[in-house]
């Protein structure tokens, strides 16, 4: 029988274990009901934002952290993939529709041109890991922008994660209107950009609620605050897309320029100003 | 069973109240009455409507929520109208401005561009007419009928709470009165930078759709999800309204730029091969 525990070094009582594995188990079931919380508390959110949006939101306006991440998790997850869909099923909608305005002016040369479609190749990873990456950095932005302006410039209260927690409550009614977004965009791609609109529309509409509710906001200088809150965050966007476009760019290049200077003969191949 | 009113002492015939009573719920109904219609008799003398007129639009900027609670009554009805009338003017207004300043930049004008299609057979364009600040003017009276009327339903229809619709029709008018000063700004301002112009008239909109929420959430008498929900379908068609117009006056403001540094540099380019002959 051990003498020593093996994982402290701490000397055993007679047929007990150590205490420290105790205390393990304990952080162990701590965190197993601390994620089972979790993710009942997720659950809950999008199962009653639909019914009660504010009354949800009022539910958990205690600060959060690991829950607001999850719920901007979920948002930007089907972010990206409204935005793959969205664009590809819109390009096609497009096409089509000049296809069949263009039909009555070529019909005199009888070419059928409402039968072309076209469509649009693009990896959906790397567009869905894009707008992900992007509707996340949206998020970060405003969150440090609203502390910011509605914080600091015109007097409220709150930190930054304070912010960032209201955020992500204000997401799931978006997430649904995306959702329904993405489904329309296969049917009818203007319903699609629509309810895309209508989305951002509703997220602001609970943004501007939980500031004023949850955070105090200063009532008389809302508008203000959160407007300049989002004109810097869109600019802030428009910033960080052109840095990751310029890097993806550069990376293209990189991988082009490689290959291409490349030049295969019958017997061997060798690189030209290498 | 009593056999004198309690209230004034009268005898009573059997199993009937007494007079008095109806005679006392008649003078509570007429009072309420009196008050209502006082409440809907219209301050209509001209000039304590332009004094209203100019509080709102310094108020709208210092205090706006103050400033709506105190003008959201009905007695300003016609104030709302004329505001709302302002309003649809000013942006069939900045509507030609924006379009003419943006063509100017590549040495057209709308007036030009206007008649030459109105010259062209209706049957090879669509349109005999272009008429921009027309139709911008006409489309944003349908957004303002769009959103009194949406806001209207959902509370009185969907959720089944009575609102006196011209209580709406007021917080309309009151918050474009805002909105009016937007377009005003944004009209001089192109004069000077169209993307500043672009921008102004951006902020306005913003600004105006976060107002008219906190004036809704003052005069709704619905639960707050409910008025969340009532505002968000009250705001679906002026919201993509907007967003089409922004986009089509930003489209415009790039081509013109575009065009603009295009022009410039032919100018250049002849300049100097002058020189060089």
């Amino acid at each position: 029988m051990a003498k020593f525990c093996t994982k402290c070094g701490k000397p055993l009582k007679d047929g007990k274990p150590c205490d420290c594995s105790v205390k393990e188990e304990k952080v162990v079931k701590e965190t197993a009901e601390n994620t089972n919380e979790l993710i009942s508390n997720v659950s809950d959110i999008y199962k009653n934002t639909l019914k009660k949006p504010y009354e949800t939101m009022e539910k958990y306006k205690e600060k959060n952290t690991k829950l607001s991440l999850i719920l901007i998790l979920i948002n930007a997850i089907v972010f990206g993939i409204s935005g793959y869909f969205l664009i590809t099923n819109t390009y096609t909608g497009i096409i089509k529709d000049l296809a069949t305005k263009f039909q009555s002016m070529v019909s005199i040369l009888q070419i059928d041109v409402s039968s072309m479609t076209a469509s649009l190749q693009l990896p959906f990873f790397k567009v869905f890991i894009l707008f992900a990456i992007i509707i996340i950095l949206n998020y970060v932005f405003l969150a440090l922008m609203s502390k910011l302006f509605v914080g600091k410039i015109f007097k409220g209260k709150g930190t930054f994660s304070d912010y960032l927690s209201v955020i992500a409550l204000a997401t799931p009614l978006s997430t649904f209107l995306m959702l329904a977004s993405i489904v329309c965009s296969f049917v009818f791609y203007k319903l699609a950009l629509i309810f895309s609109i209508i989305s951002v529309l509703a997220f602001i509409v609970m943004l501007v609620t939980g500031y004023v509710d949850l955070l105090k906001a200063k009532e008389q200088k809302l508008g203000y605050s959160v407007c300049l809150s989002l004109i810097t965050t869109f600019i802030l966007d428009i910033i960080a897309l052109i840095i990751i476009g310029v890097i993806v760019g550069m990376s293209l290049y990189n991988e082009y320029s490689t290959t291409s200077t490349t030049v295969p003969s019958s017997n061997s191949s060798y690189t030209i100003g290498a | 069973m009593a056999k004198f009113c309690t209230k004034c002492g009268k005898p009573l015939q059997d199993g009937k109240p007494c007079s008095c009573t109806a005679k006392e719920e008649k003078k509570i109904s007429v009072k309420m009455q009196a008050a209502e219609d006082e409440e809907e008799k219209d301050d209509s003398k001209f000039g304590s409507m332009l004094d209203d007129f100019i509080a709102i639009i310094k108020g709208m900027f210092k205090k706006p929520v103050n400033t709506i609670e105190k003008y959201s009554s009905v007695k300003n009805y016609n104030l709302a109208l004329v505001s709302i009338v302002i309003n649809l003017v000013l942006f069939g207004l900045l509507g030609h401005v924006f379009i003419d300043n943006c063509l100017k930049n590549v040495g057209f004008s709308l007036n030009n561009i206007e008649g030459l299609i109105s010259g062209i057979d209706e049957n090879i364009t669509s349109m005999n007419n272009l008429n921009i600040g027309l139709k911008c003017g006409i489309g944003m009276g349908i957004v303002s009928l769009c959103m009194i009327g949406v806001l209207y339903l959902m509370h009185n229809e969907v959720y089944k709470k009575k609102i006196n619709i011209k209580k709406i029709i007021v917080l309309i008018g009151i918050t474009e009165v805002f909105l009016s000063v937007g377009y005003l700004l944004s009209m001089i301002v192109s004069f000077i930078s169209l993307f500043l112009a672009l921008v102004v008239f951006i902020a306005f909109i913003i600004i105006f759709f976060i107002y008219l929420y906190q004036g809704y959430l003052l005069l709704a008498k619905t639960k707050k999800s409910q008025t969340i929900y009532s505002y968000i379908a009250g705001m679906v068609i002026p919201v993509v309204a907007f967003s089409i117009v922004a986009g089509i006056a930003s489209m415009s403001y790039m081509v013109s730029a575009v065009g603009k540094s295009t022009v410039n540099n032919n100018t250049k380019i002849n300049s100097s091969s002058r020189g060089y002959y």
